[in-house]
């Protein structure tokens, strides 16, 4: 067994375990449902038999066992257990391959499984995770309130009701199922919501605070891979490049080709000014993986260098895929909307912005919707948007760029002034299509643009 | 979340959401839908194994041993395993068959990094526990509650945990130089030690995962294959151990009965959800997010869907998962997995319930006459002994006692059981994994399990 250094001085904590020794999950025939309970074979089965198991050195590859999970719903297909064990099994690898025809896949299994066992709070609680991870967040409530209340102990759906709550926009009630969570169990799941809770509320540090014990309280492997990347992304956006890298290289150490993970290498490489590299890394992963997120950095690389060629290429993949993902049930209303904004398409994203706010009042479909208003003239329709979305006291860099376009635009210059100077303070090029409109905000206001904000 | 014994270790992340979403939706900053793990293997604060026994050495101490952090890889290098520093562990005793608390002995970590600017872990040859050269370094504070005489004290502090057994060249003559070198008196007659040792526990996980399956009775199965030996899983594998031993009468004295009821507890500190005027506080109340007392609790005590809740709950309230006690799972899978082995479907203990009233002495009783306190007054799951006599599972546990064996057989009513007379047969007094005994042997001095294996064996 290979070596792999993983340098830490924060997450010192962090040891490998290898070698664990795998579990053949055997078919079994219907008679033997009953096997779930016994000597934690049901169990086993029902937790996963994930990829996460094995080697800590394994990418996202879960084929055979998918098939094995697969074959075992036909062996039994009455057992809400198999059903649930193969739909977590599509569902993760939905999320891991990035192809989204598991998607289907993983909905009709736990729909089996919740069907078959409508007092499971593990299958109700797995169906609102893949409502969450479709991004169909009214589904997700109900189901995710279920859960929580057929097992209150259960870290999963509460879990889940945190994450549903928070995307419906009832951050109160987010925040008491959160505490909930913390009193049963302070572990990986309820730390990185507390990270995610703290990053709302414009608290990167604390942020981070959270997300470091995330990590120190899971084992080497593929969850800890994610939310290594989410650490790497904090220590990003607070401008610790040392420490993001260091991040995200323990996270590809756990799970080669994780994609947040090459991703912020990227995005560490473009912080240090290594355009180039970053822009040769971006290709080789977008070739891989020809998905949104990398896509999209991709072009606004190329803005960056001046190449609009390239650029229109990486917008145009983008678009397609988001088709794709349409046509699959993923409803992404505030990736198209802000997508199309970026682009400067203001009537399909005010359209669509407009419906996601609709649905629900959120952080973010507040801000979609004020940022389309005020580009499409209705100026004052937008500040008591914008205002609802900095109501938590989020800082990210692009809200309060918007903030200030919209306070300007309304003769508000002072307001203006405040929001430029939070967003100052933050990292530019994490969204790099806000880095003009700043500038120009900032030379209307009398400010000056910091040398990292101009720099790129 | 921990998984609760031996054989849970397997278990894999449960419903691992969170993976590479970033990449395939929303931006990286705090834009939209997150995608936030669930359940991952918490191995640091994963209690695998208890053991709890009269010392074979001196039977007027009693010895506990806690172990964590399954499937430890010997060549961990260079991030070699350690306890961890934001984990509580904790040994809790019964004395007086309340099913409460009487004791509690809690160990906290601490690790120093003496030069940062190495990735290293030793920079040269480690022969003692102060070696300038041993350049991680964790140390341990333990601190006792009694509640008996309501007396709280720190009885060992800033105690030095053994380093990793990395191999021939950095850590010679290990056992004598380091491991044994580890172990702490304490000036009130106690014993402790804490650090890497080789896995005492032993069992066919590969082929018991495999449909229950068992080597010697593979014929016999459901689906039959011809007969296999059993195959160690957990040979050349460490863990990390927490070892105490204690007088008895320091334990006994006061209550007055020999028989002790012991569980071991692990916790993370919650956490402030939002920061408040400004200040971020990291700490937060001590939460419980692992126990263990009886080995196979999980297979035969906990019911399906109840993990998380069996690991935030307390011995006193263990009387909810009486029901699955009486009417075990496993019992019943036997007789399907093996047609034409049949097991009992009740046997009268004098409780009063009605089911395996012998499976409910053993997990929340005690054995009348053999492990069962006089005291007793309110059934708990906790490993019990019996501290006037030697120690065997299920009277306390040992390092060598083969406890997949003894379940399986206890639970087909072969182990003599009075009522199960007529299932005292074979198969069902024969079952087992045939895996008897574990790769290395244990010592004969505290703390018992025997050393490490090396990062080059």
């Amino acid at each position: 067994m290979t070596t792999t250094a993983s340098p830490e001085s924060e997450t010192h904590d962090i040891t490998p375990v290898r070698d664990r020794p795998r579990r053949r999950v055997a078919l079994i025939g219907p008679l033997i449902v009953v096997l779930v309970g016994g000597l934690a074979v049901g169990r086993f089965l029902f937790a996963g038999s994930s990829s996460v198991e094995g080697s800590t050195t394994q990418s996202a590859g879960v084929g055979s066992e998918l098939d094995a999970l697969r074959a075992r719903t036909v062996a039994e297909p009455e057992s809400s257990t198999a059903w649930l064990a193969y739909g977590e099994n599509a569902m993760r690898t939905a999320i891991a391959t990035g192809d989204p025809a598991y998607y289907a896949a993983a909905q009709l299994a736990l729909d089996t499984a919740v069907t078959l066992a409508p007092d499971s709070a593990d299958a109700v609680a797995a169906r609102a995770g893949l409502a969450l991870s479709l991004h169909d967040f009214a589904a997700a409530l109900p189901l995710a309130e279920r859960a929580a209340k057929l097992n209150p102990f259960g870290v999963n759906a509460l879990a889940a009701l945190v994450d549903a709550r928070l995307e419906n926009g009832d951050y109160d009630g987010a925040e008491t199922t959160l505490d909930q969570l913390l009193d049963v169990n302070p572990g990986t799941p309820a730390y990185a919501r507390v990270s995610y809770f703290r990053q709302l509320t414009g608290d990167l540090e604390g942020a981070r605070t959270a997300m470091q014990q995330a990590v120190g309280a899971t084992g080497p492997g593929n969850g800890r891979a994610v939310v290594l990347g989410y650490l790497g992304d904090l220590n990003l956006e607070l401008g610790n490049y040392d420490a993001a890298e260091k991040a995200y290289s323990t996270a590809l150490t756990d799970q080669p080709g994780n994609i947040a993970a090459e991703l912020g290498r990227a995005r560490v490489l473009i912080a240090r000014g290594s355009l180039t590299e970053a822009a040769a890394r971006l290709d080789a992963l977008v070739a891989r993986s020809p998905q949104p997120a990398p896509a999209t950095l991709q072009g606004e690389l190329a803005l960056l260098q001046g190449d609009s060629v390239s650029a229109d290429a990486a917008f145009r993949l983008v678009r397609a895929n988001q088709q794709i993902l349409r046509s699959q049930g993923v409803i992404a209303d505030i990736e198209y909307s802000n997508f199309d904004a970026d682009r400067g398409d203001w009537a399909s994203a005010l359209e669509t912005a407009s419906a996601a706010h609709a649905t629900r009042q959120t952080i973010f479909t507040a801000d979609a919707l004020a940022w389309a208003l005020l580009n499409v003239g209705r100026t004052a329709e937008a500040v008591p948007l914008i205002e609802e979305s900095l109501a938590l006291g989020i800082s990210t860099p692009s809200i309060r760029v918007h903030a200030a376009a919209i306070y300007t635009a309304n003769r508000q210059p002072e307001r203006a002034r405040d929001e430029l100077a939070v967003a100052f303070q933050s990292t530019p090029w994490l969204t790099p299509s806000i880095r003009p409109i700043a500038a120009r905000l900032a030379d209307e206001l009398g400010l000056t643009l910091p040398q990292n904000w101009s720099s790129l | 979340m921990s998984n609760k014994r031996k054989l849970k270790r397997v278990i894999p992340v449960l419903g691992l959401s969170g993976a590479l979403v970033a990449g395939l939706i929303a931006q990286a900053d705090a834009s939209s839908h997150r995608e936030a793990p669930l359940i991952t293997e918490d191995p640091v604060a994963d209690i695998t194994d208890l053991y709890a026994f009269v010392s074979p050495d001196d039977t007027s101490m009693v010895t506990l041993v806690m172990n964590v952090n399954p499937f430890e890889d010997p060549a961990g290098g260079p991030n070699f395993h350690k306890f961890g520093d934001d984990v509580r562990y904790r040994f809790n005793i019964d004395v007086n068959g309340d099913a409460k608390e009487d004791f509690e002995y809690d160990f906290r970590f601490a690790t120093k990094v003496k030069n940062p600017a190495t990735f290293l872990y030793n920079t040269g040859q480690v022969t003692t526990l102060d070696d300038a050269d041993l350049n991680v370094v964790q140390t341990y504070s333990v601190y006792e509650d009694d509640e008996l005489r309501d007396e709280e004290s720190t009885i060992g502090k800033n105690l030095v945990v053994a380093p990793a057994n990395v191999g021939k060249r950095s850590t010679p003559d290990y056992e004598a130089n380091l491991g044994a070198a580890a172990v702490t008196e304490l000036s009130n007659g106690m014993k402790v030690f804490a650090g890497p040792r080789d896995d005492p526990f032993f069992a066919d996980l590969g082929k018991i995962f495999d449909l229950g399956s068992l080597g010697p009775f593979q014929p016999a199965h459901l689906i039959p294959t011809e007969a296999e030996p059993g195959e160690d899983y957990v040979a050349m594998k460490n863990v990390h151990t927490i070892a105490l031993q204690i007088p008895v009468s320091h334990l006994t004295e006061v209550a007055g009965d020999p028989v002790i009821g012991v569980w071991a507890t692990t916790y993370r500190r919650a956490t402030q959800t939002r920061r408040s005027n400004g200040t971020q506080k990291v700490g937060g109340d001590w939460v419980q997010i692992s126990r263990l007392g009886m080995p196979l609790v999980n297979e035969v005590v906990v019911p399906l869907g109840a993990k998380d809740l069996f690991n935030s709950s307390r011995p006193r309230s263990d009387g909810q998962f009486a029901a699955s006690v009486l009417d075990p799972e496993l019992a019943n899978l036997i007789p399907v997995l093996y047609p034409g082995v049949t097991v009992p479907t009740s046997v009268d203990a004098g409780l009063g319930l009605g089911g395996r009233e012998d499976i409910a002495t053993i997990f929340l009783t005690g054995i009348p006459g053999v492990n069962k306190s006089a005291l007793f007054s309110r059934p708990s799951e906790m490993l019990r002994v019996n501290t006037s006599t030697a120690s065997g599972f299920p009277n306390g546990r040992l390092l060598t006692d083969d406890v997949i064996d003894v379940s399986l057989r206890a639970l087909a009513g072969g182990i003599g059981f009075p009522g199960t007379e007529a299932f005292n047969i074979a198969p069902n007094n024969a079952l087992g994994d045939d895996v008897s005994t574990n790769d290395k042997t244990a010592t004969d001095t505290f703390p018992y399990v025997a050393e490490p294996w090396a990062g080059t064996d």
